[in-house]
């Protein structure tokens, strides 16, 4: 069926190319070059196909490329949620068609710039502000980013900023930028306990660029309508790829004991695994379901959908990090080990992430505020 | 369902309470210019958690409960844009069954 097809051939990378490197990659905390490259050569940079159909076999696609390598999965991830927003979001401006065309002939990288410091991880706070330039037409802005995923290997960022000085600081737009336009200083480390190959250091941006480069909706409806949804979503899904990844593992390892000592109580935590990780499946199931109609139509997102997005993100983080404990519960030492093949340490360390990547607090203030006008229709 | 609001002049009515709660809850950054009828709220630095109080407000205060399918930034974004959710659903609920 076209829809999978591009999970398909994700799954084979995923066994192949991001297996095999993945273990480098996160003990380096290096960019995970070999396997952006093979995802880039099979064409999985480029824009999926539309529709409900698409949207499913995104997911799909996530999913497969995560029980492979977590950082290659996360990283194919953001830059399709960025790519979307700018083939959704960018109008007719003709810089944006024309970057458009280049990136998917030549399956260009897309970076996001969202984070800055002194905004307290708020997407939709910025400081600085798109300014003035010397000449007609010609914009400027200085960012100071907290993370930036994969920066230095992009070439092109999604970059947020206050419409102009005189802006509030939801009043935002995003900006097209490329490579050679860009000037990174102030690199940050990036030491951390997982998603290593995310490459995920903090930076100064600096860059002049054209007012056409500018996507002209307004980054709340960008946000709310594409950039939120479908991170929550893709997101999800990847987390659920490292959860059946690690859940698969200590089943292999229990089943081979088994053999040993036919004897063996049956493991529960196992169970409990199981169950948690069809409750997520589900979740996101329905999610893609009701995403389609916002993402890939004209529906508003509502107080109601925003709510969902907010709760599967919730659910998936928490619930696949906590598979990924029951599986290594279930593992003992080989589980424990860090390569093998009944090894979860890596996994567990790559899911740890999930509930700080957008921090699960603010999302729960944000659904208990959202919950009293909801009220749970959704 | 409240009875007081009917007659001509419902829908001027129905903008000023719904203009007073705004400027009430809205929370907009301190030397921000009042919000007209037709301003972008959100342009003018009003939040989510703004967005939810203010929705909330208005639905006690004419006894309605707004549904899922309205409760969109469109909506939430203009003083005028939550007037005309309050009169629809207000026509919806007083029409003769």
């Amino acid at each position: 069926m076209t829809v999978l097809n591009g999970a398909k051939d994700a799954r084979e990378l995923a066994r192949s190319v991001l297996a095999e490197h993945a273990e480098d990659v996160d003990r380096k905390a290096r960019f995970p070059s070999e396997s952006v490259d093979a995802l880039r050569a099979e064409g999985l940079l480029r824009a999926p196909a539309g529709g409900l159909a698409g949207l499913a076999s995104l997911a799909a696609t996530a999913e497969e490329l995560g029980r492979g390598c977590g950082s290659t999965a996360m990283i194919w991830a953001m830059h399709q949620i960025q790519m979307a927003c700018v083939r959704r979001h960018g109008g007719r401006s003709p810089a944006l068609q024309d970057w458009l065309s280049a990136a998917e002939t030549r399956g260009l990288l897309l970076a996001s710039v969202t984070s800055e410091r002194g905004t307290g991880g708020d997407l939709r706070t910025s400081r600085v502000a798109v300014r003035q330039a010397g000449s007609k037409g010609r914009r400027e802005l200085v960012k100071d980013a907290t993370t930036v995923s994969y920066g230095q290997q992009a070439d092109a960022f999604l970059v947020t900023a206050r419409r102009g000085p005189d802006s509030s600081s939801g009043d935002q737009v995003a900006v097209l930028l490329t490579q050679d336009q860009v000037r990174l200083t102030d690199v940050g480390t990036w030491e951390p306990l997982g998603m290593r190959g995310t490459c995920s250091p903090g930076f100064r941006l600096a860059a002049e660029f054209d007012a056409s480069q500018i996507l002209p909706d307004p980054f709340g409806d960008v946000a709310a309508r594409t950039m939120v949804p479908l991170s929550h979503l893709l997101w999800s899904a990847v987390w659920i790829g490292l959860a059946t990844e690690a859940y698969a593992r200590a089943t292999r390892f229990v089943r081979r004991r088994l053999t040993g000592s036919p004897d063996a109580p049956p493991d529960i935590a196992l169970a409990e695994a199981h169950w948690r990780l069809a409750g997520v499946r589900a979740q996101l199931s329905e999610f893609v379901r009701a995403a389609a109609p916002v993402v890939d139509g004209d529906r508003p997102p509502t107080a109601g959908f925003l709510a969902s997005a907010n709760a599967l993100k919730l659910a998936a983080s928490e619930n696949c990090l906590l598979i990924a404990g029951l599986s290594l519960r279930s593992s003992g030492m080989a589980g424990y080990a860090e390569s093998g093949p009944f090894s979860v340490a890596r996994i567990l360390r790559d899911l740890h992430s999930a509930p700080l990547m957008i921090g699960n607090e603010r999302l729960l203030a944000t659904n208990a505020s959202l919950g009293i006008l909801t009220k749970g229709r959704e | 369902m409240t009875r007081e609001w009917a007659g001509d002049d419902r829908p001027t009515a129905i903008l000023e309470r719904v203009t007073s709660i705004v400027h009430a809850h809205a929370d907009l950054p301190a030397g921000a210019a009042a919000p007209g009828a037709d301003d972008d709220l959100w342009d003018a630095g009003m939040n989510s958690l703004a967005s939810v109080k203010i929705m909330v407000a208005v639905e006690e205060s004419f006894g309605l409960e707004f549904p899922d399918e309205i409760l969109s930034r469109a909506t939430f974004g203009r003083i005028r844009a939550i007037a005309d959710a309050v009169n629809r659903l207000l026509d919806v609920a007083q029409a003769p069954r």
